[in-house]
């Protein structure tokens, strides 16, 4: 079976083509989001999804949170004494997902469309492939999240678009794509975007704003690192969500017996947003100066992506493009759906016969070359563009590069993706070295040919007229590509972890919900809840289903009254 | 388009429809013919038909605007359709030149986007009355709109025109501290401010006019982080651009620009706008200079010695700055700030520069009564605008439309003579091949005129020939030689600037006034280095200097009759261009009519 799935910063889902429908579906708890949240215990326990985010209130050292932003690098995550990268903790996410369908439908899924930030780079895409491949999935392609969205939206009533702007604004990414859609074919004109920016932001900002305020005696710094960035964000995140609802906030943290708090009103927390709102003008005038599309000629701005929520961004995109943006799509849902529908496409379904979607390359793929200035200097790390951005893919293109000195006996490739006119301001991708027959300089040419296809997978080929010779690479990032070996080691280590049995998923989120809350209040609160926690720890170790469904009932009431009360 | 027999065919016939004005008919066959092909296994299928795809809606909407005209098939020139009143900028697809001097010298209006293009409105008529007039109307405007009981931002975006002013609303009554005068808007007074045409536009805005610009720009920064985005798009073009044409005197302005727009993150992009682009360069010129005026600078001390006036005397390097900071600065200052050379004292740079190349050996071999001469001459230290696209890069396949080789065909003719096509250019030099179809493809991307294409071509080949001619030997060396003397004359009763331009670069602007016969030699020696393969990219060949006997100086003397100081000054590459220009032209006409033993090595230098 394929399934689509949205592996989100903050948030995933998965979604299942089915009877002519995507369809989300739940997961143990009954929820159709799981939080990426992972959360490892010393003895092998792992928590996924809101457990996993109630133990980072009580278990911050063991427990890790928009890993998604650190995908495509070697920074790794200590959970539980032991490192995790952030493709494993995805893969952990992505496992649960599996299950999830696997419950629905009684067959374990084996292939899967994962979705993507437009923006990912290379890296970051592999290492998404891999994540995917760490959970026992063959990835059949990666499609960009804008993309999946625009899918999803324009498959509501499958009528002619004229273009539309999908503005997607997620917990770590931002990306906007031009999309226009006739005749059944779902075309993407341009995407832009930035990779570092997204609701997480939002929240330092006003962690940053609130923290001073809050702690003018500086407790908070003398806490471990993790504990307090836990702290804050919780905090923050509770914070930004009243201030979406009214228009003043309470920030509070608890430290032990200690409750730190202070008033946020919304005019502070847009003040101090307005470095952030000002980065999503940016990718806009890109995208649409790339398709000269003018943005009053857009016939709908679609948000998608949690973020889009806030008040403060959705002033924001109505000041940018003079008009309200069209929220009929559900932020959180579409991405997945849209994963589901390319699921089903991949897969050759019937009902989506007449369907099509072609998209674009989002970014310029080229080599580095050198030249001559006018003083005669050699000028290294100029990047020379192959594949411009925003061209509709799959594309082949070629171009010829000479030799520079005299009797040069090989050509280096630098293979880089950027915008910037130097190398060193581009992601690089790898490396490739031809031998070239010494001449003169510049009688030796060699071709160079890009390959880009539909997942974003860039391949490369480079062929020397002079002596017929040719050399081939597929593009592996250099240093974090693991072998065959590697790969089957940290597989292993994610299998020996101890997983809940999904027929406990209900008892063990309550249990942590309820642990988070204990840390989230003092006094007589405090302790009253420690004495629920006692009662329900009972219930399940008398192993009594009715016991134990019932303990879960009240203690799951008592914490929403709580809850209710107020934020924190 | 990696399959050359795609780029005759038409786009209707790859569609399998008529030529048609309606685009649902495109779009419909379009997706017919996608659907039925599986797009990754048939990559250049797929391209092929996006490409008729969007040649054909082009063509459409051609067709749309003159319903009466012949129905314009795939090879033909597609107009400049600027077809919506308000286009949207173009995608810069190729990377500007080097970036010295004024706006108007780099901003090129071959390489000129079409957006910018419908801004560069004569500067000149932007005189005090003019401006009056325009303000006049921009207070009338604003009441009107006001009493219509539409808010300021409400002035339709179509009705404003870019260079007048990206501000109608706000302030109209006279404001003081703005310096505005009543009726006038912070973008009029800006553009008054920076206005290249003003009697004083040679000097920096004074304490009083920054403070004013200062102000203008923040109230125009401000109404742009209001606005939405098109709006926003249409005022970072317009300050782009008059700030770009205002320079230098817009200098103080850029940094606040900068931050507003992000421009700092776009200028260092390869497809940066030209204004951006030029904006990045000038303001990072700037950044140096500031920095540089800090005593504790590195390069502080070897700075205020180049910009005195004057020579530096023999003991310059005592107290001063030390030799190597100076060159430092120098080759720095030439390879990321050209535009900042103009700071320095020409004789004083001369000065420093010699003394680590010339001086010496000239001291020594001026007491021998041979009364010969060193002449050093660094064939590629022109800095002027070099317009090819030169990098080992190029786009070998780049999509060409039949106007493309259709002028690539007419330039080869143009540049070689009849009788060569663009095939024998391929064969014999590709990358000059490469070099004139980019350029072209740049050309037509711009919209620029085709006799002008076709002359940026023959002054191309004319600047390789002049330039890969020193490398020759035997009789083409001569004829190369003898050439240059044409050309160097021909280019004498242009200017005398335009006489030394050629003499150091090979290049100059405009075309050279030669006669028909003169102009079939320079054809036919350019096509027999095509077909020695010597027409490559020129290289830089470092210095030649030579010897040049007394007896070649006497003949200068008596040719130019200029004095022996004025002489020896001119092939020490000094004094004024005229000098030059008549000492080089001398100095080769006596060499050629020279058998003695140095005669190529005098020659090499010239």
């Amino acid at each position: 079976m394929l399934i689509g799935i949205d592996l989100g910063t903050t948030n995933s889902a998965v979604a299942i083509w089915r009877d002519g429908a995507a369809g989300l579906v739940p997961n143990a708890l009954g929820d159709l989001l799981t939080p990426s949240a992972v959360s490892i215990a010393r003895d092998g326990r792992v928590w996924i999804g809101r457990a996993a985010l109630d133990r980072l209130a009580t278990h911050p050292e063991d427990t890790a949170t928009s890993f998604k932003r650190r995908m495509g690098t070697a920074a790794n995550a200590k959970l539980g004494g032991k490192e995790y990268g952030a493709e494993d903790l995805s893969a952990l996410v992505l496992e649960a997902l599996v299950k999830d369908v696997e419950a629905l439908t009684g067959e374990r899924p084996t292939e899967a469309v994962i979705t993507v930030p437009a923006y990912f780079n290379d890296r970051q895409r592999k290492a998404t492939r891999r994540a995917g491949e760490l959970a026992g999935l063959s990835v059949r392609r990666l499609i960009n999240e804008p993309t999946a969205a625009a899918l999803a939206f324009g498959l509501q009533d499958k009528g002619d678009r004229e273009a539309f702007l999908v503005f997607d604004l997620g917990g770590g990414t931002f990306d906007v794509s031009v999309v226009e859609m006739f005749e059944g074919i779902v075309e993407v004109r341009a995407s832009a975007g930035d990779n570092r920016l997204g609701g997480d932001d939002f929240d330092d900002a006003l962690a940053a704003l609130m923290s001073p305020r809050i702690d003018p005696e500086g407790k908070l710094s003398a806490l471990p690192a993790e504990r307090r960035e836990a702290l804050l964000k919780r905090a923050a995140e509770t914070c930004r969500r009243a201030l979406s609802a009214a228009s003043e906030a309470e920030f509070a943290v608890v430290i032990d017996e200690t409750r730190l708090a202070a008033t946020v009103s919304e005019t502070e927390f847009e003040a101090a947003c307005e470095p952030l709102l000002r980065r999503l003008r940016e990718p806009v005038v890109r995208a649409l100066r790339d398709c000269a599309i003018d943005a009053a000629e857009l016939s709908d701005v679609v948000l998608v992506g949690g973020a889009t929520r806030m008040p403060v961004v959705r002033r924001a995109i109505t000041r940018l493009f003079g008009r309200f943006p069209n929220s009929s799509v559900h932020p959180d849902h579409a991405v997945a759906l849209g994963a589901a529908i390319q699921a089903g496409l991949a897969g050759r379904d019937a009902a989506l016969d007449e369907i099509r979607i072609t998209d674009v390359c989002p970014f310029t793929l080229g080599i580095e070359v050198a030249e001559r200035d006018g003083y005669g200097g050699l000028q290294r790390g100029l990047f020379s563009p192959i594949i411009e951005r925003n061209t509709a893919v799959p594309v082949s293109r070629v171009n010829t590069y000479s030799t520079l000195s005299d009797n040069q006996k090989k050509l280096e490739f630098g293979i880089y993706q950027g915008e910037a006119r130097e190398v060193r301001g581009n992601v690089k991708l790898g490396d490739m070295t031809v031998p070239v027959p010494p001449r003169a300089a510049g009688e030796i040419s060699v071709e160079v040919r890009f390959s880009y296809d539909s997942s974003g997978l860039l391949e490369i080929d480079v062929h020397v007229p002079e002596n017929g010779a040719s050399r081939n690479l597929v593009i592996v990032d250099e240093e974090d590509r693991p072998d065959r070996k590697e790969l089957d080691q940290r597989r292993a280590a994610l299998a020996r972890l101890k997983h809940h049995p999904r027929e406990e998923a209900l008892h063990v989120a309550l249990m942590a919900r309820a642990e988070r809350c204990y840390e989230d209040h003092i006094g007589d609160l405090r302790q009253m809840i420690g004495h629920w926690i006692t009662q329900f720890a009972g219930a399940l170790d008398s192993q009594d289903p009715r016991r134990i469904t019932d303990a879960r009932t009240m203690l799951a009431t008592r914490l929403d009254e709580i809850e209710s009360v107020g934020p924190l | 388009m990696s399959d050359a027999s795609s780029q005759g065919r038409h786009p209707w016939s790859l569609l399998g429809i008529e030529p048609t004005a309606e685009a649902s008919v495109i779009r419909k066959a379009y997706a017919e013919r996608l659907k039925a092909m599986d797009v990754d296994n048939d990559v250049s299928g797929y391209a092929q038909l996006r490409q008729a795809r969007d040649l054909a809606l082009r063509l459409a909407r051609v067709m749309g605007e003159t319903p009466d005209s012949d129905v314009p098939n795939g090879t033909e020139d597609v107009p400049n359709a600027t077809e919506r009143p308000e286009p949207a900028p173009p995608r810069w697809t190729f990377a500007a030149p080097a970036l010295p001097g004024a706006w108007d010298e780099f901003a090129d209006p071959a390489a000129r986007p079409l957006a910018t293009q419908s801004l560069s409105t004569k500067p000149g008529e932007l005189d005090a009355s003019t401006m009056l007039e325009r303000m006049a109307w921009a207070a009338a405007a604003a009441r009107d709109t006001e009493q219509g009981g539409v808010t300021g931002a409400g002035i339709p975006l179509t009705t404003i025109d870019p260079f007048t002013a990206p501000l109608l609303s706000g302030s109209f009554v006279g404001d003081d501290a703005l310096g505005l005068r009543p009726g006038e808007t912070p973008a009029e007074r800006l553009t008054i401010l920076l206005d290249p045409e003003r009697d004083n536009s040679g000097e920096p805005l004074s304490e009083t006019e920054t403070r004013q610009a200062t102000r203008a720009l923040r109230a125009i920064l401000d109404e742009a982080t209001q606005a939405h985005v098109s709006r926003q798009q249409q005022i970072e073009d317009w300050l782009a651009e008059i700030l770009a044409r205002g320079w230098p005197r817009s200098a103080p302005l850029l940094e606040d620009a900068n931050q507003a727009f992000g421009w700092e993150r776009e200028w260092s992009a390869h497809d940066a706008r030209p204004a951006v682009q030029f904006l990045g360069a000038r303001l990072r010129g700037y950044r140096f200079q500031q920095n540089v005026l800090q005593p504790d600078h590195r390069f502080h001390k070897a700075w205020n010695e180049l910009v005195k006036p004057g020579k530096a005397g023999p003991f310059r390097m005592l107290g001063g700055p030390a030799q190597s900071d100076v060159d430092a600065l120098l080759r720095g200052v030439r390879k990321h700030f050209p535009e900042l050379e103009s700071h320095f004292a020409p004789e004083r740079v001369a000065s420093w520069e010699s003394g680590n190349r010339l001086l010496t050996g000239l001291l020594v071999l001026l007491g021998i009564l041979a009364f010969a001469i060193v002449v050093a001459i660094a064939d590629s230290s022109n800095p002027s605008p070099h317009p090819t696209h030169d990098a080992p890069a190029s786009e070998m396949q780049a999509p060409q439309s039949g106007e493309v080789s259709d002028v690539v065909q007419a330039s080869v003719v143009e540049a070689f003579g009849q009788g060569r096509d663009a095939s024998w250019l391929w064969k014999n030099q590709p990358d000059l091949a490469q070099t004139l179809t980019s350029n072209t493809l740049m050309g037509v991307h711009a919209g620029t005129d085709r006799g002008a294409m076709i002359d940026k071509a023959v002054t191309l080949v004319r600047m390789r020939s002049y330039l890969n001619g020193r490398k020759l030997s035997g009789e083409l060396f001569e004829t190369a030689m003898q050439l240059r003397l044409v050309q160097l004359q021909a280019a004498r009763e242009q200017s005398a600037h335009a006489c030394r331009q050629m003499s150091d670069s090979g290049w100059l602007d405009g075309a050279l006034p030669l006669s028909p016969e003169q102009r079939a030699k320079e054809r036919a020696f350019a096509a027999r280095l095509v077909e020695q393969h010597a027409l490559g990219m020129p290289k830089p060949d470092g210095q030649h200097s030579a010897m040049i006997p007394g007896e070649l100086i006497g003949k200068i003397l008596k040719s130019t009759k200029l004095g022996q100081n004025d002489v020896i000054a001119a092939l020490n590459g000094k004094g004024s261009d005229a000098h030059r220009c008549a000492v080089t032209i001398a100095l080769l006409e006596a060499t050629l009519d020279w058998t003695g033993s140095n005669r190529r090595d005098i020659l090499m230098t010239l």
